[in-house]
Formats: structure tokens, sequence, C-alpha cells
């Protein structure tokens, strides 16, 4: 008498062998594998018709998919290089973590980007945001997000690189579309204008957004109501090496002169500014 | 920490007692910070997948250690192991409500289960696989290695020394079982 352990074995081959096989021939070929033991027919007949009644992806996606992370690398209350006291994390960008903190030298509220953990001790990205970040604070406009300086400290043992930049008390159009808020023409209107005049001054330093969307746009609510143009080109982590993308999504390439709008608008075109600041990228 | 984890990964592989218990705590620590980093979308190619965080993990060890890994599958396997204990644990952690205001939490940045439902499953299916094992142990651990570490077919044939084909057929087998048991838990 086959043990239970071999019973099942059987059954299990026969199962298995059943499901290579078309589902029309699965029936006769139990029929005739299992022979004359009707029990080990019952099994079989009991694990087809499980099989089938099962979902086609059961157990396909790993249990690590039902998971998020919570919380930021930083907690509230943690102190930044001596300075910036962190309140909360406002969301996770393509560059790293945002959070809002409090500036205790000037006793205001400042955002905090935090640069991916795996880019902070690589001296050519280090490099490269440093020079980014010297074109992106020079774009002094009340549509783009003010971006104030690259810094470090030390946390739990851990060298931490990050921006400070202007902190927006406000919710961002994705969020605002996502609420299904209703915004008048002129509304819109507004928003517009202020993205333009926002990209404008951008353009007449030789910077392009590359990655304009509602996510990046930031409504301040109130009687001084603008939208304000964040992410720019601190964003996108694009491909590092050989191409003339940089990692924080500045373009680098042809001189501002080329692609100024008021050129598009067929206004009188601007001479390029007479010592670019930039032009060590060109010579990569 | 990384010195901490070579030696303990050299003491298990010399078969030193108490040995894998300490590396398994050890892994558990580790792994969770590795599985929040990848989360949290601070490894490239942005969003998870099971194999690469273990992987991740495999490679980091290698990396900043001089460990020689005698038995790279019987390591990988180990990981698994604790992989399940991690999800799960994370799983009850959320079912027994117990993400209270003013709880602190063991872990300041945590792994949180998306949903109940999802976390009951997980729960579930642990609790399912203790029978499987049981009866079938290969089964049983052929759905350790690619539900709880994600891995793939072929990487858990590999670790459990049988052919792609012969993993699939089990694969199937296994599914379809562990089904059954759950049913049986469900009643």
């Amino acid at each position: 008498m086959a043990s239970r352990n071999d019973r099942d074995e059987t059954v299990n081959q026969i199962f298995a062998d059943a499901l290579s096989l078309p589902a029309a021939e699965r029936l006769a070929f139990v029929e005739i594998a299992c022979g004359s033991d009707p029990q080990a027919k019952v099994e079989v007949l009991l694990l087809l018709s499980r099989f089938h009644r099962m979902d086609r992806d059961f157990l396909e996606k790993p249990a690590i998919q039902a998971f998020q992370a919570e919380g930021g690398e930083l907690r509230p209350g943690v102190l930044l290089a001596g300075r910036f006291r962190i309140v909360e994390l406002l969301g996770r960008g393509g560059m790293g973590e945002v959070y809002r903190a409090e500036d205790l030298e000037l006793n205001e509220a400042v955002a905090i980007k935090l640069i991916r953990p795996e880019w902070r001790n690589d001296p050519v990205m280090l490099n490269r945001f440093r020079d980014e970040i010297r074109l992106a604070r020079a774009i002094r406009h009340p549509n783009v997000c003010n971006v104030h300086d690259m810094l470090s400290g030390e946390h739990d043992g851990r060298r931490i690189v990050f921006f400070t930049m202007e902190f927006l008390a406000g919710d961002t159009v994705r969020a605002l579309l996502e609420r299904n808020t209703a915004l008048t023409a002129e509304e819109i209107l507004d928003i517009v204008l202020d993205v333009a005049a926002g990209l404008d001054a951008a353009h007449r330093h030789g910077v392009i957004h590359r990655d304009l969307k509602p996510d990046n746009i930031i409504l301040l609510p109130g009687p001084h109501r603008r939208a304000v143009i964040t992410d720019f080109g601190l964003a996108k982590p694009a491909a590092l090496h050989g191409s003339s993308h940089t990692a924080t999504g500045l373009v680098v390439g042809s001189p501002p002169r080329t692609w100024l709008p008021s050129s598009a608008w067929g206004t009188r075109q601007r001479p390029p500014p007479t010592s670019s600041p930039w032009e060590s990228w060109f010579s990569k | 920490m990384q010195g901490e984890l070579t030696r303990l990964i050299n003491e298990w592989q010399a078969g030193k007692p108490g040995a894998e218990s300490a590396l398994f705590d050890a892994l558990y620590k580790a792994l969770h910070d590795i599985a929040l980093a990848c989360l949290r979308g601070e490894r490239p190619g942005g969003s998870l997948s099971a194999t690469a965080l273990v992987h991740e993990a495999y490679l980091r060890l290698r990396k900043s250690s001089r460990i020689e890994f005698v038995d790279r599958q019987h390591f990988l396997a180990l990981v698994a192991r604790v992989m399940r204990r991690i999800l799960v644990d994370r799983a009850r952690a959320r079912t027994a409500g117990m993400r209270a205001a003013n709880r602190v939490p063991e872990f300041f940045a945590d792994l949180v289960v998306r949903s109940p439902q999802e976390a009951e499953q997980i729960i579930a299916i642990d609790s399912a696989l203790e029978q499987l094992s049981s009866i079938s142990p290969r089964q049983g651990h052929l759905v350790e290695l690619r539900y709880f570490a994600g891995y793939t077919m072929e990487e858990a044939a590999g670790i459990l020394g049988v052919s792609a084909r012969t993993a699939k057929r089990e694969w199937q087998i296994a599914r379809t079982r562990l089904m059954g048991a759950l049913d049986g838990i469900a009643e």
C-alpha cells in the first residue's frame, strides 16, 4: 500500500502532466493515468478544478509589492547642518526627498531637498550639482522657486547633501486637478501667464525646464496669488554619461541666443551675454 | 556594521553554533533598510523588484567586505527566509492596529502594507505555507523563494538544485495546493 507521501507524489505528477496537455484532453488523460485508483482520480480532479478556479496571478506577484515606505530618511525634529530643523516630509521627487524645515538662523520656513544617497559621495555628481545650483539660483523671479544654497550636514553618521530653497505654501496644480477644483478661465489664464513669465526668466539664463507638468507648478493662494515653477532643472535623474543632458535636467548645448522666447515671438533678439558663466559646460 | 555582517557570515559558513540565528537577526535589519531604500526610490531603476532588493543586499555585502561566498545558493535561501519574516511581521503590525499615533515605531521609517486586505492575505499565505511545508518541504520552499523573496523561476530552481522545468511543474502544484490550504483556513 502506497504511503501518504507516495500517493501525494503520484497525484502531483499526474496533475502536472495533465496541465501540460490541452484542456480538452485532460480528463481522458486522468482517466487512463489513474487507472484502477479511484482515490487518486478524485484527488487529481480536485487539484485540476482548483487550478481552474484559481486566479491566474495567484502568488505570481512578490509579497514586497504590497508594501510601501512610510516616513523619510529624516525624522521631524532633526537638526541639519546645525541650522535647519526638519518639520515634515513633503514628498519624493526624482532627485530625492523634499522636506519642509525651519531655518533657525533667519527664522523662516525653507524647503530642503536631499540628494539621493547614492550620489552624495560621488565627486562627479557633486560637481554637477554645484555648477547647476550656480545657474539655478541666478534665476530670481517671482514665478520661479528660488533656490538658495547647497549644503551638507551629518546625520546618524551619514553625510547628507541637500539644497535649500524657497518654501512654497500651496498646492500643486496636479493636486488641485485631482481634487476636481474648479478653476475659472481667468484663474487659468493667470496661471499660464505666470508660468510663461517664469519660463521666460529661465530662458534668459539659458535654462530650459525639460519637465514642466502640473506636479511642478505650485499655486500660492491668497491676496497675492501666483503660480510658481518648481523642480527647475533639479528633478530629472537623467543619464549621467556622455549626453548633453546634465544629471539634474538643465540643458547644455547651444548658447542662449538661439532660443530665447523673445526671438520666437518676433521681437528683437538680445545679444548674448559677454561672459557666460556656463562656458565651461560647452567644453565637456 | 558591514564588518559585523562579514564576521557573522563567515561564522555561519564555518558552521559555528548559534551563528545562523545571529546572522538572521543582522540580516533582518539590513534587509529592512535596503527594502525601504528601494521603495523610497533611492535605487537606480525606480520601483522595487523583489529580486533586485535581494541582489542589492548580496552586492552590498560582497562589495564592502571580503566575504568568500562558499555557498551562494545557501545564502540566498537564508535571505529569502529573512524576507519572509520581515514582510509577515510588517503585515501583522498593520492588522494588529499597532500604528497608533503616539506609539513609537520600531524603526522610524517603516515598511507599511498598502491595505488591510493585502496584509490579511500575506498572513494567511504564511500560515498556509507552514502547512504546505510540513507535507511537501520542497514545494513550501519554492513558494518562499518566489513569493517572499521574489526570485525568478530560474533562480529558485538553482537554489533548490533542480532544473527550471522541474521547478515550473512544482510551482503549479505548490500554488494549487496552497490555494487549497488557504480555503481550508478560510473555512
